[in-house]
């Protein structure tokens, strides 16, 4: 129902208020920028929304021009806390007055974290076990933590603190006391206890398959051999106490499921066996439960298909492969993530590109007409990622692995990632 | 034993090539443990993390410094190290770059792995944030206020009380 009069004047308006914003960015620029920032994509930035009349988050950053260059942002963690123990106090508390993001950043939290260990644990360094920072740490605010600790001098405070507050185990002591003093229990009242308690026993903790076993009287502080089976009780001759660990067999049998080789579902490949010479091996996790064994990955072996999967993307870890040979290298997400330098190169072996450095045209295993020299290089590339501390290998493609030097002897180059013979 | 020092060749991400003594490179961690794992190569190592004019500030840096000790990898040696923010005559000139040419520069030399140029970088920007206020630091590296006035006027207040400094 806009009367064609009153549409034609909205427009005008329209019209105007856009001329005013883009004269007056311009004239901000003129004014107070002597930024090295293009003047065209400054302006690209004001007028390329449709949207005529400024809002009011416009209104509030009138002094943005040009891409917004925060620190914050730009750099990883390591530079910016690099950057942000430099200042002062007085500094890291302006920094917070910043905006938002800067005043929840964890890298400003683990300064005032340090602070607040350099001066209440008089410098005891951050790798000890209490300054360690973990999750639990990073929860905190330390800014807040160490105002509150310097209100006075922190040593009063906590002989204050000692003297108003009764701990725990001074609680727990007094009632010992108390019970110690009682007289002790008659018969029926002995009864009346074991009925509570419904033929349980007390307090003792047996180990299967013995008769006896160390428990404690926690009234009296003491240690018993207590019986689980019928209520006899005896103190203690000495006060340790031994445990006897059994452990199932050495690592490389225990629990290893012995019909490996028919379970449909692991991956297998046909490298020959150096122990039975066949050639039908499967890839499995070592699977004894000892604490003492770390979790080993024995092999895997990949396609080409499963290892495109690998990208970065949805949660997935990044692998990308040389030669044949799977790495993962999700540790540096700046550099092989998605929009990282070395994107290009991941969920696929790119073997050649790293010496063409063409992994936009060119991203292809296939080695052949490379001279020696480039073909050293692959593998030098190769162990570049097999011996950075912070890349694993994970597995093989094996069809692919086609520079054979000694590279299918994994007994020897790689401890711990080797085909395991399923028929033993 | 006056033999010429070896070259390395660098390619950079825009594929300039720069051949490079060897003491230079291996002031790059980064480099160093890469030519380390290859060996003797007559073929360019890529670096494709840096373009071809922060590289040029980056050697300049490298080639000044080629004699100095290298650092102890000991990160908690130094403790006084990682605070201060003074920075020599010869690098404060070097350093006198736009903003963005001085992020690149960090960037690169944390990629790299310099730890000296590092420093240095990140101790110009500490000295760009150092004393001033909120506002100044904003217009610095154009960051927008998005507190409210009530955020503001909280923030101010858990921020009173005297440092010990």
């Amino acid at each position: 129902m806009t009367s064609p009069s009153l549409h034609a004047v909205m427009e005008s308006q329209k019209k105007h208020a856009d001329e005013f914003w883009k004269l007056f960015h311009k004239a901000k620029i003129h004014s107070d920028a002597p930024s090295e920032d293009g003047e065209d994509d400054v302006v690209s930035v004001y007028t390329g929304s449709g949207i005529s009349t400024p809002n009011r988050r416009r209104d509030r950053s009138e002094e943005r021009i040009g891409p917004e260059r925060d620190p914050m942002k730009i750099f990883t963690h390591d530079i910016s806390t690099n950057i942000f123990r430099r200042l002062s106090q007085q500094d890291l508390k302006q920094c917070h007055r910043v905006c938002k993001r800067w005043r929840r950043s964890q890298v400003i939290n683990y300064i005032w974290f340090e602070i607040y260990r350099q001066r209440f644990f008089d410098g005891e360094s951050t790798q000890s076990l209490q300054g360690k920072w973990t999750r639990r740490e990073s929860r905190q605010d330390w800014k807040l933590m160490y105002k509150s600790a310097n209100r006075r001098p922190f040593e009063s405070a906590v002989v204050e603190q000692l003297e108003r507050s009764i701990t725990p185990s001074q609680i727990r002591e007094a009632q010992w006391d108390a019970e110690a003093n009682k007289p002790p229990p008659t018969k029926n009242e002995q009864r009346e206890e074991y009925k509570l308690l419904k033929g349980r026993k007390p307090r003792s903790k047996g180990v299967r398959g013995e008769n006896t076993s160390k428990g404690e009287d926690r009234e009296r502080r003491v240690l018993l051999f207590a019986c689980r089976n019928c209520n006899f009780e005896e103190a203690a001759v000495e006060a340790r106490v031994y445990r006897n660990d059994l452990m199932t067999q050495s690592k490389e049998e225990a629990g290893v499921t012995q019909d490996l080789g028919k379970d449909p579902t692991l991956p297998r490949t046909s490298i020959e066996c150096p122990k039975c010479t066949t050639n039908q091996v499967v890839f499995f996790q070592d699977q004894s439960k000892r604490t003492e064994t770390r979790m080993t990955l024995f092999f895997r072996s990949f396609s080409v298909d499963q290892l495109a999967d690998f990208n970065g993307r949805n949660g997935k870890d990044i692998y990308l492969a040389v030669n044949g040979l799977v790495f993962d290298v999700s540790s540096n997400p700046r550099i092989y993530g998605p929009g990282g330098m070395y994107h290009a190169a991941v969920a696929k072996d790119a073997a050649r590109a790293f010496v063409t450095n063409c992994f936009k045209d060119q991203p292809t295993h296939d080695l052949r007409g490379l001279t020696e020299k480039e073909l050293s290089q692959v593998k030098g590339w190769q162990s570049f990622f097999d011996n950075h501390p912070k890349y694993m290998l994970v597995g093989g493609i094996f069809s692919l692995i086609t520079l054979s030097d000694d590279s299918t002897d994994w007994h020897g180059r790689y401890p711990g990632h080797r085909p395991r013979c399923a028929y033993p | 034993m006056a033999q010429p020092p070896t070259k390395v060749i660098l390619l950079t991400s825009d594929n300039e090539e720069f051949q490079v003594d060897k003491d230079i490179a291996e002031r790059s961690v980064l480099i160093k443990n890469m030519l380390e794992d290859i060996g003797e190569s007559e073929h360019p190592i890529p670096l494709p993390n840096v373009t071809s004019n922060v590289f040029k500030k980056v050697l300049e840096y490298c080639d000044h410094h080629r004699n100095d000790p290298l650092p102890s990898t000991d990160d908690n040696s130094d403790e006084q190290r990682k605070r201060t923010t003074d920075i020599n005559e010869w690098d404060q000139k070097f350093i006198q770059v736009d903003q963005e040419m001085l992020f690149e520069i960090i960037l690169a030399a944390n990629y790299l792995d310099i730890k000296p140029l590092l420093d240095v970088g990140c101790k110009t920007v500490a000295n760009m944030i150092k004393g001033k206020t909120p506002e100044e630091i904003r217009k610095l590296f154009n960051i927008q206020n998005d507190f409210t006035p009530e955020e503001e006027a909280q923030i101010r207040k858990e921020n009173e009380w005297a440092e010990d400094r």
